[in-house]
């Protein structure tokens, strides 16, 4: 029988980094399910991809049972990173021009690639590559 | 864990969503949670307290502070306590995560109802309950040994659930050590609660006397924080002694069989509940 769902949560958390604090414990807190147990499988699933932000949805049942995907982390993040965009540097952010090169989309576009639909590698790094623009961000050659 | 929070809330168009994330992360959230609703997404990012962000922190995005809020530290797990029944655990416990009733106090941990046992451990936030696969595995691996008289150490106690097992099936010793000391003081508070009286140590496995042997180790940690340690509990161990690994993700279980074997243990078997499995391995001789 399909169990009833009864809410989505969706965060952002480091990789094996998931604790009872915020945000975990006041989402998953409200809704009734068991945040430890959550928090273990969250780590288990992720602790082979440290320092990635990771993006999780988690479904809620009746009977306060929940299941839980994982994604890749935000295009955006992972360029950002790449880019060594200053933080806080007190200048509007569309100033902050960074720059990433083929081999940085190229490692970008392996990790999203379970989230692109992409037939190819070569498509996911074009694909990656409109995004950094969209961004301002510049790609050196 | 800080003790309080600032909660910023945004309202931002699809299109701004991962640029705004990804200027929450470079101010150093400690977390985004995005909120359903009609319209633009709304996002909730967690910071510690007095963090000072400016609308250029994220402009590109499009985003639009509607909220600050502060906020406290709470027990999260109380909604969950209200919810959840006690849960038979194996051949021959019941545990019960209830908030206790005054009454309970009254009870003794080894007065059996039916043909179990009950633990009495309250939901909290530090660690699980017995409810999850991993906590469940092990017990179910107990149920299968003869534990009596044994001496047996307990690898990141938290609750002190598998201490407390581990006593009722037999034992005629537990020491428990966790490095967690939130959850050592709650393990002590369910060891006054169930009435019984494994030794909870708060501490790593560095505090134990060097010459301290075992006929048992239980540990159920995930692979990665335990990996450094593995020879030091295989020296804590008889030889012929076993050790349950639980905490172990089914897929990695070959890699952490491999990790255990060259550290002087000799798989005995496995058990597997859903994505997690447990190993039982025994202490090789030297």
């Amino acid at each position: 029988m399909a169990r009833k769902v009864i809410g989505s949560i969706k965060l952002q958390i480091p990789a094996g980094q998931a604790s009872p604090a915020p945000p975990v414990g006041p989402a998953l807190g409200q809704a009734g399910v068991n945040i430890m147990d959550f928090c273990k499988a969250f780590n288990a699933r992720t602790q082979d991809q440290p320092g990635m932000i990771i993006p999780v949805v988690i479904t809620v049942y009746a009977d306060r049972s929940y299941t839980f995907i994982t994604k890749t982390p935000p295009a955006a993040v992972l360029l950002r990173k790449a880019a060594k965009v200053e933080k806080g540097s007190g200048e509007p952010n569309r100033e902050k021009v960074g720059t990433v090169n083929r081999a940085d989309l190229e490692e970008i576009a392996k990790i999203k690639m379970p989230d692109l639909n992409a037939a190819s590698l070569d498509a996911a790094v074009r694909i990656i590559e409109g995004t950094a623009r969209s961004m301002g961000i510049e790609v050196s050659s | 864990m800080p003790d309080r929070y600032r909660r910023l809330v945004f309202q931002v168009e699809a299109e701004g969503l991962e640029l705004l994330s990804a200027s929450l992360w470079e101010q150093g959230t400690l977390g985004i949670e995005q909120l359903d609703g009609a319209g633009p997404a709304s996002v909730a990012a967690y910071f510690v307290p007095g963090v000072a962000l400016t609308p250029d922190d994220w402009r590109d995005s499009g985003a639009r502070l509607v909220a600050t809020e502060e906020c406290e530290e709470h027990d999260w797990m109380e909604a969950y306590r209200e919810h959840a029944r006690p849960l038979p655990v194996g051949r021959r416990l019941i545990v019960d995560p209830r908030e206790p009733h005054p009454a309970a106090a009254q009870e003794n941990a080894d007065a059996r109802e039916s043909d179990r046992w009950t633990l009495r451990l309250p939901a909290r936030t530090a660690f699980g309950t017995g409810s999850h696969p991993s906590t469940r595995l092990v017990i179910e691996i107990l149920d299968d040994l003869d534990l009596e008289g044994a001496r047996a150490l307990d690898v990141g106690a938290g609750s002190g659930i598998l201490s407390f097992a581990t006593l009722l099936f037999g034992a005629a010793r537990v020491v428990g050590v966790e490095i967690d000391l939130e959850a050592a003081l709650v393990g002590a508070q369910n060891r006054r609660l169930n009435r019984l009286a494994p030794d909870l140590v708060a501490g790593g496995l560095d505090a134990l006397a060097p010459a301290s042997h075992f006929d048992l180790a239980l540990v159920n940690v995930l692979p990665e924080r335990i990996a450094a340690e593995l020879g030091v509990i295989r020296r804590l161990l008889v030889v012929g002694g076993l050790a349950i690994f639980s905490g172990v993700l089914t897929e990695s279980a070959d890699e952490v069989e491999r990790r255990l074997t060259e550290s002087g243990f000799a798989p005995v078997r496995r058990r597997s509940m859903e994505e997690w499995s447990a190993l039982l391995v025994e202490a090789a001789g030297e």
